[in-house]
């Protein structure tokens, strides 16, 4: 069991993964392959800025203006908040993954449990080895770990972070404010921003405890 | 120490008969193969993290021993999957059937694998998992989306399963080592 916590020593570049750059690392049951520590960075913007684009200029904010340069995933990281887990406050700079379902940053360790609670709670995604869409940047840019936190604390909530860090994991997804938010989300990535968003809560069923339990 | 492993690697192959065959173990990121791969080995729920490479684990059922390689499924790493097929006699490949929005992803990424040369003869295992989620797609509805049915080549099978229960993956198991027994 110790060889599954030890593929945590793995750190990851940003960007493009050229199996060149692996060399296989012996542990305890587990193989890793170690990044060289070289920022191979794609960004998205990479093509867009260097002249693949149409020359002809267009009038600024006119209705075409919606091809905006892409967004990298460093840029994610200098959102402030985001440089740390949204769930233990690690530093997420050198290894960062992200709860798409709250547009949040998280660590490897939460990214863990999040994918335990199934997609419809939680989508997660690694900044660095998942090929991330350019919306699902803009969303971690416009969103972020800071605006969750801030819904959060709303006096309609009133979830403080001290309360949030104090709850279980499993608990802090399965609450009505934290459903309430990616339902949210949700409603504004679907563009259904016009109707009003949703603002009720609801219930949340924790599932059930036989799901951690074995068989 | 490795002469008297591998000693006692010949006499059990001699006495108790066991069979060795390769198995790769596959599948979108956070599908569940990790958790399947240490419920298999140890009967236990593990906490998992997602794997930046792999995990192997021997894995003995029945007349056979499994050596199953366990690879990492994030998107830009599903690339070094190839490396490790050489020699493969037999695939498990894990779903989420509750990621109805992946199912595709999850499609091309088994047809592509299945269409290399050193796969081609491979025995195909399709873990259905996470069956305790809502809305959780039914083995023959991933069978389906995931195309099996035109698959020429290999013997294939779906198995629903949930990996934190175990449910399912005996008689996943039970199907997948007499079809690997069958082959040489």
């Amino acid at each position: 069991m110790a060889g599954v916590a030890s593929v945590k020593e793995a750190s990851v570049v940003s960007g493009e993964v050229d199996e060149q750059d692996y060399k296989l690392m012996p542990s305890v049951g587990t193989w890793l392959h170690l990044p060289r520590q070289e920022q191979v960075c794609s960004s998205p913007a990479g093509a867009s800025a260097s002249g693949l684009l149409p020359t002809t200029s267009q009038p600024e904010g006119g209705p075409e203006a919606t091809s905006r340069p892409g967004v990298s995933s460093a840029e994610v990281l200098d959102v402030p908040g985001n440089e740390r887990c949204f769930d233990c406050d690690t530093s997420c700079r050198a290894d960062a993954w992200v709860s798409m379902s709250h547009a949040t940053v998280i660590c490897i360790d939460c990214a863990g449990v999040h994918r335990s609670f199934g997609v419809h709670v939680s989508f997660v995604r690694s900044l660095a080895l998942d090929a991330m869409k350019d919306s699902e940047l803009q969303a971690l840019v416009a969103g972020g770990n800071s605006e969750f936190q801030a819904f959060l604390e709303e006096p309609s909530q009133n979830v403080p972070r001290r309360v949030w860090l104090a709850l279980p994991l499993e608990v802090r997804y399965h609450t009505p404010a934290a459903d309430l938010y990616r339902r949210r989300l949700q409603a504004r990535s679907e563009g259904r921003e016009i109707e009003p968003l949703p603002s009720e809560l609801r219930r949340v069923p924790l599932p059930p405890p036989s799901r951690c339990s074995s068989g | 120490m490795g002469v008297s492993f591998s000693f006692a690697k010949i006499w059990e192959s001699l006495v108790v008969g066991k069979q060795d065959r390769k198995i790769v173990m596959v599948g979108l990121d956070a599908a569940g193969k990790t958790t399947l791969l240490y419920k298999l080995k140890l009967g236990e729920v593990v906490t998992t993290i997602p794997t930046i490479g792999f995990n192997v684990e021997t894995v003995e059922y029945k007349n056979i021993r499994l050596t199953v390689w366990d690879i990492g499924g994030q998107d830009k790493i599903r690339k070094l999957w190839r490396h490790y097929y050489l020699g493969t006699h037999g695939v498990m490949f894990v779903v989420d059937s509750s990621d109805r929005d992946r199912i595709e992803d999850a499609r091309e990424e088994l047809w592509k694998m299945m269409k290399e040369e050193e796969m081609r003869e491979a025995v195909l295992l399709v873990f259905a998992n996470k069956q305790d989620l809502p809305n959780a797609m039914a083995a023959e509805e991933v069978s389906e989306k995931l195309g099996l049915h035109a698959l020429r080549n290999s013997q294939w099978r779906t198995q629903s399963t949930c990996a934190t229960s175990g449910d399912g993956i005996h008689e996943g198991l039970d199907w997948f080592s007499r079809a690997l027994a069958s082959k040489r």
